[in-house]
C-alpha cells in the first residue's frame, strides 16, 4: 500500500515498499500430453510486473512445452492462461501477441532470406521501406544492439540473430518476454551482458520469464524461480535464500553431486588424429581457419566455443568426412566413431526402424549379411543387445526411430557408433537437449572409452562440461583456435573471454 | 467469437479404422460418381452393376482385369522403386511409350534375328529404352539437383511426339490412311497366353518383377543402402554412401520397369504401336504407388484394385456412359482416399473461442 | 522478314496464356504450395469459358466463368493440401486427371461449335501504325495488353506490400510467420485459389480467344510448361513473363515453320518447345544454385503447428 497521503508527492523513502506489483500473467492447471506422456501436468505459474522469473528444469521437464502453450502454438488439454485478468484464447499466436506475450525460441523463428527490418516488422502493419528502417535502427540502438536494418538475416552471427529476435519483441511493444535457453549461444561475458539488459528491461516495467537448466544463471539474474520436473511444478519461490544444491535436488530429485563424473587424468599414448593448418572455406567465409589439433590415445580433447564458430566444419574434418582445402589430416584410427550435432538430420534415418538404424555401420559385414541377403534375425539380435546395453527406451525394435525423444535418439547414435570399440571418437554437442540421466550416461561412456585407450574429441558449448571431462581444452572462435589449455591450468574466466573473441593479444 | 477448426495428430489409428476408412472412402467415391451419373441422365445402380459384371463378376471380366492390371502393376512398381531412393518418377508415361517404341523398332527391323529371339529382343529393347529415358532425367538430378518431376514430365511429351512421328511417318501402316498406328508386328512378336485363357503371361512377369524388386530393395545390403540414401541424404553421406550413383541406377531401373510395361503391352495386347497405347498408365502408376504407401508388394494389390475400376468403367461405356466419367470416378475415389488418409492421421476439433483479449495497451516503457 | 515478324506476333499470343498460368502458379508457390493441377485447371477453364460464352454469347462472361472454375478446382487442392496436409504432388496430379475427365465430360457436346461471343484484337491508335513494331506489338487483345501491368502489379504486391511480405514468409518459414502472427493457412488458401483462377483464365484464353473452339485436352500439356516457367523465371514475375513470351515464340515457331514448308515432320517440330525448355531449365538451375535467391524454402512441405 502507498504510504499515507501526507507524504503524497514526496519521493518514496529508500527501502520502503511501493504498491505490490500487478500480476501480469496467471497460469492455472495447464496440462498438455503427447500420446500417453504428460509434457505439462497441471502447471501453475504467476508472473508479476517487473519480475524476472526463471523456469528451471532439466531437459525434457516440459519447459519448452509450457511456453509453446503460452505463445499460442500449442493448445493445452486443460488449464487456463490469464493476462492482466483477462483469459487468453488458447492456440492462437495472434491472440498471444496482442496480449503482449513475446517469445524468443531456441531456434529463433526468423526468416533467413529477409532483412533485419523485414524480420522485425513481419506480422505488423508494415512491410518495410525507408521510414520503417529508420525506426528499426532507432529501436536497435536504444537496446544497445549493433544491427544494420538492411542486412539479410542469413549473414548474421548466432548472437546477432538472438538480438534480432529480441528486437522483434521490443519493437512491437510486447511486455511479457519469454526467453528459451538464451545463454546457450553466448559466451559467459555475453551472457552477463544479456542479464544486464534483462535487468534493465524488468526495471522498466516489463516482465520476463527465462528458461534455463543452469543453476548459476538462476542465481545470477532471477527474482523468482519455478522448477519443473517431469511436467509438474515442484517448487515456486524466491531465488534469494535458495542455494544451488537445494535447487539441483528439486530439479532432478536426488543428490546432484552423484551425477558428476569424476574424471581421472588419462594416460595419453600415441597420436591418433592430427590436423595441421586445416582450412575449410565456403561462400567466401572461412569456416575453419588453419586449425591445428592433436588427439592421443587415452585422452579427451575438449573444444570450447559458442555455436556457429566452426564446430560443424571441425567435426566433419576431424571425422574424415570433409577434406580440408588446405592443410592436412593424419589419422591412424582403424575405426572412427562420429556423433554429429544434428542427430536426426545427419546421423540417423528417420523413416527407418530403430533396429535398422543400429545396423547402419554393420549391415554390409559378413556377420550380418551376404551380398544377396540380409539376415534380419541377426539385425534384430544386434538391436536387442544394444537396446539393453544402452537402455534405449523403445519396446519394439522395429518401430520408427523418428518417434524417439532426444535422449533416445542420442542413445541409438552412441550405441551404433561405440559398439565397434573405435580408436577415435568425435562427439559434437553430445549432451545438448538431453535430460540429466542421459547426459550422465553419455559422459560416462566417453570417459570409459578414453580409459580403454581411444582418443576422444568433445565439442561442446557447455563450458562446465568441457572443463569437467577434458584433459586438454581448445577454444574455437570464428574457425580458429584462439586458446589451448591443459588440465591443471584451466582458467574459466579467460576461456570464457576467448570464446567471445576477446582476451587475445 | 470465432469458430476455429484445428487438427491434432493421432498417434496410432486402430486397425479397425485403418481398414474401415479406405473402404468408406472408395464407397464415398462411388457414391459421388453415382451422383454425376445421375446428373448425366444415367441410372447409377444399372451403371455400377455393369461395372461389376465387367470387372469381377464374370470370367471374361476377371481376365480383362488381369490383363489391365499388368501395365498398372509395372508402372506402379516403377514409381515405388524410385521412391526408395527418394525420387518421384512422374515420367512413367514417357518411359512406357519409349519402351513400346523401341520394342516395335526391334520387331519391325530385326529381321536377321532368329525367330525365338525376336520376342526377348523386343522386351529387352523396351527395358533398355525405358532405362535410358529415365537416365536423361536422373543425371541432372544427381549432378545439379534439378527437380526430376519437371524433367520427367517433359520427357513424357517428347516421347509421345517421337512415337507420333514414327507411326505417322516411317512406320505407318500403308493401309491405315492416316490412322494412328504402325504396321502390324510379325506373329513371332506376340506374347504367349496363359493356357486356358486370354490372359497373356505379362501379369506373371509383372508379379515376378514385383517380387524381385522387393527382394532387391528390402532384403539385400545394396537395397538397404539405397533406402538409407533415400531416407536421409546427409546421413548417407556420413556413412560414405555414394548418393548420385544410387539415384541414377535406381531411376534407370525404374525406367526399365516402365519400359518393360510398354513392351509387354505392345506384344501382349495391341500388337502394333498406336496412339493411346498408354491410357495414362504412367500417371496412374504414381497414384497406385502412393495408395500402396510405396510398398513394393502392396503395389500389386493396389494395381489390381485400380484395374478393377478401370475395366469396370470400360464396361460402363457399353451402356452408353461417356468415357470421361470413368476418369472422373477414378479421380474422385483417389481424392476420397487421400481425405481418408488425413482422417486416419488427424483428429478434427472444432471450437468456439474469443478471438483476443480486450485490447491490451502494450505501451513501450523506458 | 515477315516470317519473323509473324512469329513474334504469334509468340506473344501463345505466350499470353502461359504467362497467366505461370504467374498464378508463382503466387501459389511463393506461399509454399506446389500446384501440379494447373493443367487440369486450365482445361476446366477452357471448357467452362467456352460453354459460358456459347450460352451467353458474351466472351467476357465466359472468361469470368473460367476464372471461377479454375479457382473452384484449386480450392479443392487448397483444402486437401493446406488443410488436411495431403501430399501436394499426388493431389495435384489427381486434380489434373479430374480436370481432364471433367472437362471432356462437360465439353462433349461442344466440339466443333463456335463460341458466338468474341474477343477481338484492339489496335492501339497511333502506336499500331508504327512501321514494323506497330502490327506486331500493338494489335492484340486486351488480355495481352494487361499482362505487363499484371506482372508488374504482382511484383509490387510481393515485394512492396504487407501482404507480399506475409506471402513470402509463409513460403520460406511458415513456422516463423505463424509465430509472428501471420495467418499462414489463410494466405496459403488464398494464394492457391488465385493461382487456380489465373490458370482457368489461361485455359479459356486458348479456347475462347485463340482457337475459338473446344477440343478435349486442347491445352496439350501447357500447364506443365507454366510450372517449369516459374522455376526458370526464378520465382520473379517479370522474368516469368519474359520466359513465357520466349516460350510462346518457340511454340509458335512450330506452326510457322510448317506453314513455310520446312521438310520436318510436324511432330518433331512440336518437340522444340519442350527440348528448349529443358535446356534452358538446366542452365538456369545451375546458375540458381550459386545465388541465394530462388526457391521458397518451404515449397512443397505442409505446415503443422504442433509438429514434433
Amino acid at each position: 500500500m502507498l504510504t499515507s497521503r501526507a507524504t503524497e508527492g514526496a519521493a518514496p523513502e529508500p527501502g520502503a515498499t511501493s504498491e505490490p506489483a500487478a500480476t501480469v500473467l496467471e497460469v492455472r492447471g495447464i496440462t498438455k500430453s503427447f500420446g500417453d506422456r504428460f509434457a505439462n501436468d497441471h502447471v501453475d505459474l504467476t508472473l508479476k510486473a517487473g519480475e524476472i522469473r526463471a523456469l528451471l528444469g532439466e531437459n525434457g521437464a516440459g519447459k519448452t512445452t509450457l511456453i509453446s502453450v503460452l505463445c499460442g502454438q500449442y493448445r493445452p488439454d486443460a488449464g487456463t492462461v490469464a493476462v492482466r485478468g483477462w483469459p487468453l484464447p488458447p492456440g492462437s499466436p495472434r491472440a498471444a501477441l496482442a496480449a503482449g506475450i513475446g517469445v524468443v525460441h531456441q531456434d529463433f523463428r526468423l526468416v533467413p532470406r529477409f532483412t533485419v527490418t523485414e524480420n522485425v516488422v513481419l506480422g505488423t502493419d508494415s512491410w518495410g521501406g525507408r521510414k520503417v528502417e529508420q525506426k528499426v535502427a532507432e529501436h536497435a540502438a536504444a537496446a544497445g544492439f549493433q544491427l544494420d536494418p538492411g542486412t539479410p538475416a542469413w549473414s548474421l552471427s548466432v548472437g546477432e540473430l538472438q538480438q534480432l529476435a529480441i528486437l522483434k519483441l521490443l519493437y512491437r511493444g510486447l511486455d511479457i518476454l519469454i526467453l528459451d535457453e538464451p545463454t546457450a549461444v553466448l559466451s559467459p561475458p555475453q551472457a552477463a551482458e544479456l542479464f544486464n539488459s534483462m535487468r534493465k528491461l524488468a526495471d522498466g516495467g516489463r516482465s520476463i520469464i527465462f528458461i534455463t537448466h543452469r543453476l548459476r544463471e538462476v542465481i545470477a539474474v532471477a527474482d523468482e524461480v519455478t522448477i519443473l520436473r517431469h511436467g509438474k511444478v515442484v517448487a515456486d519461490r524466491e531465488v534469494a535464500g535458495l542455494d544451488a544444491l537445494q535447487m539441483s535436488v528439486l530439479m532432478i530429485g536426488s543428490d546432484a553431486a552423484a551425477r558428476h563424473i569424476a574424471s581421472r587424468a588419462g594416460n595419453p599414448g600415441e597420436v591418433v588424429l592430427k590436423l595441421e593448418s586445416a582450412t575449410v572455406e565456403g561462400r567466401g567465409v572461412r569456416a575453419l581457419d588453419r586449425v591445428g589439433l592433436e588427439v592421443r590415445r587415452g585422452e579427451i580433447v575438449g573444444v570450447a566455443g559458442i555455436s556457429g564458430n566452426g564446430q560443424n566444419a571441425l567435426a566433419d574434418v576431424a571425422a574424415g568426412i570433409v577434406r580440408p582445402m588446405a592443410g592436412s589430416r593424419t589419422c591412424i584410427a582403424s575405426a572412427v566413431a562420429y556423433i554429429p550435432e544434428a542427430r536426426m538430420e545427419r546421423g540417423l534415418v528417420g523413416a527407418m526402424s530403430v533396429s535398422e538404424n543400429l545396423s547402419l555401420r554393420q549391415y554390409r559385414r559378413p556377420a550380418m549379411s551376404h551380398p544377396l541377403w540380409i539376415w534380419s534375425h541377426r539385425m534384430t539380435s544386434l538391436a536387442r543387445r544394444l537396446i539393453d546395453a544402452f537402455s534405449i527406451p523403445v519396446k519394439n525394435p522395429d518401430s520408427r526411430v523418428a518417434d524417439l525423444s532426444g535422449g533416445g535418439l542420442q542413445r541409438v547414435l552412441l550405441a551404433r557408433e561405440l559398439d565397434e570399440q573405435p580408436d577415435l571418437i568425435i562427439a559434437a554437442q553430445p549432451t545438448r537437449g538431453l535430460d540429466v540421466a542421459s547426459s550422465a550416461m553419455v559422459r560416462s561412456h566417453l570417459v570409459g572409452h578414453r580409459d580403454r585407450g581411444a582418443g576422444v574429441v568433445v565439442i561442446s558449448e557447455d563450458l562446465d562440461e568441457i572443463l569437467e571431462l577434458s584433459d586438454r581444452v581448445l577454444v574455437l572462435f570464428k574457425g580458429a583456435v584462439v586458446g589451448e589449455y591443459s588440465r591443471g591450468s584451466f582458467d574459466r574466466a579467460e576461456i570464457g573471454l576467448r570464446m567471445g573473441g576477446e582476451g587475445t593479444d | 467469437m470465432s469458430v476455429s477448426i484445428h487438427l491434432e495428430r493421432r498417434l496410432n489409428a486402430r486397425l479397425a479404422m485403418r481398414i474401415a476408412v479406405p473402404v468408406a472412402a472408395v464407397a464415398a467415391g462411388l457414391v459421388a460418381g453415382g451422383v454425376i451419373l445421375a446428373l448425366g441422365g444415367h441410372d447409377p445402380i444399372d451403371a455400377y452393376n455393369s461395372m461389376w459384371e465387367g470387372s469381377l463378376g464374370s470370367s471374361d471380366g476377371i481376365q480383362a482385369t488381369l490383363i489391365k492390371a499388368c501395365p498398372l502393376v509395372l508402372t506402379g512398381l516403377a514409381v515405388a522403386t524410385a521412391l526408395r531412393v527418394g525420387l518421384w518418377n512422374i515420367g512413367g508415361e514417357g518411359q512406357f511409350i519409349i519402351g513400346a517404341t523401341a520394342a516395335t523398332g526391334v520387331g519391325l527391323y530385326a529381321t536377321s534375328l532368329p525367330g525365338p529371339l525376336v520376342l526377348p529382343g523386343m522386351i529387352l529393347a523396351g527395358c533398355l529404352a525405358g532405362a535410358t529415358w529415365a537416365t536423361i532425367a536422373a543425371i541432372p538430378r544427381a549432378l545439379i539437383g534439378l527437380n526430376e518431376i519437371i524433367v520427367t514430365l517433359f520427357l513424357n511429351y517428347i516421347a509421345i511426339l517421337l512415337m507420333d512421328h514414327l507411326i505417322f511417318g516411317p512406320w505407318a501402316d500403308p493401309k491405315a490412311f492416316g490412322f494412328a498406328y504402325s504396321r502390324a508386328l510379325p506373329d513371332a512378336a506376340m506374347l504367349p497366353v496363359i493356357p486356358g485363357s486370354y490372359v497373356h503371361i505379362g501379369i506373371v512377369i509383372a508379379v515376378l518383377v514385383a517380387v524381385t524388386c522387393w527382394w532387391l530393395m528390402e532384403r539385400t545390403p545394396w537395397g538397404f543402402s539405397v533406402r538409407v540414401a533415400g531416407g536421409n541424404a546427409r546421413t548417407a553421406e556420413y556413412l560414405g554412401l555414394h548418393i548420385s550413383r544410387r539415384m541414377v541406377i535406381v531411376l534407370a531401373l525404374s525406367g526399365a520397369i516402365a519400359g518393360l510395361a510398354g513392351a509387354i503391352e505392345l506384344t501382349g495386347v495391341t500388337n502394333r504401336l498406336q496412339d493411346g497405347i498408354s491410357v495414362n498408365y504412367g500417371y496412374s502408376g504414381v497414384l497406385i504407388a502412393f495408395l500402396a504407401r510405396g510398398r513394393l508388394l502392396g503395389v500389386v494389390v493396389s494395381a489390381l484394385l485400380f484395374a478393377t475400376l478401370v475395366v469396370g468403367s470400360y464396361a460402363l461405356q457399353t451402356t452408353g456412359v461417356a468415357q470421361p466419367i470413368a476418369t472422373i470416378i477414378q479421380a474422385l475415389i483417389i481424392v476420397f482416399l487421400l481425405a481418408g488418409d488425413a482422417a486416419l492421421a488427424f483428429r478434427v476439433h472444432i471450437t468456439r473461442a474469443p478471438r483476443a483479449l480486450e485490447p491490451v495497451a502494450a505501451g513501450v516503457r523506458s | 522478314m515477315t516470317f519473323w515478324l509473324n512469329s513474334v506476333s504469334v509468340g506473344i499470343v501463345l505466350g499470353t496464356p502461359l504467362a497467366y498460368a505461370a504467374l498464378g502458379e508463382l503466387i501459389a508457390e511463393r506461399a509454399g504450395v506446389m500446384n501440379l493441377g494447373v493443367e487440369g485447371m486450365m482445361l476446366m477453364g477452357a471448357v467452362v469459358g467456352f460453354i459460358v460464352t456459347v450460352r451467353t454469347q458474351n466472351a467476357f462472361l465466359g472468361m469470368a466463368g473460367a476464372v471461377v472454375a479454375g479457382a473452384a478446382l484449386a480450392s479443392m487442392h487448397a483444402v486437401m493440401t493446406v488443410g488436411l496436409r495431403v501430399n501436394q504432388i499426388v493431389m495435384g496430379l489427381t486434380l489434373t486427371i479430374l480436370g481432364a475427365g471433367l472437362s471432356a465430360y462437360l465439353g462433349a457436346g461442344y466440339a466443333g461449335r463456335r463460341p458466338g461471343g468474341e474477343i477481338n484484337a484492339i489496335p492501339i491508335p497511333v502506336l499500331s501504325q508504327l512501321p514494323v513494331v506497330g502490327s506486331v506489338l500493338f494489335n492484340h487483345d486486351v488480355f495481352v495488353y494487361a499482362l505487363p501491368f499484371i506482372a508488374i502489379g504482382i511484383w509490387l504486391l510481393i515485394y512492396r506490400t504487407r501482404f507480399g511480405l506475409w506471402l513470402r514468409a509463409a513460403g520460406e518459414q511458415p513456422g516463423a510467420a505463424d509465430a509472428s502472427g501471420v495467418p499462414v493457412f489463410l494466405i496459403r488458401y488464398l494464394a492457391v485459389m488465385v493461382g487456380g483462377g489465373f490458370a482457368g483464365l489461361a485455359g479459356a484464353y486458348f479456347s475462347v480467344v485463340y482457337t475459338r473452339s473446344w477440343a478435349e485436352g486442347m491445352t496439350g500439356g501447357r500447364g506443365w510448361i507454366a510450372i517449369a516457367l516459374v522455376i526458370f523465371g526464378t520465382w520473379n514475375p517479370i522474368v516469368v513473363l519474359v520466359g513465357a513470351l520466349i516460350f510462346g515464340f518457340v511454340d509458335g515457331l512450330n506452326f510457322q515453320l510448317q506453314s513455310v514448308g520446312v521438310p520436318v515432320s510436324s511432330h518433331l517440330l512440336a518437340m522444340m518447345p519442350y527440348v528448349f525448355t529443358l535446356v534452358v531449365l538446366t542452365i538456369t538451375w545451375t546458375r540458381l544454385r550459386r545465388r541465394r535467391v530462388g526457391m521458397p524454402e518451404a515449397l512443397g512441405l505442409p505446415y503443422e503447428r504442433e509438429a514434433r
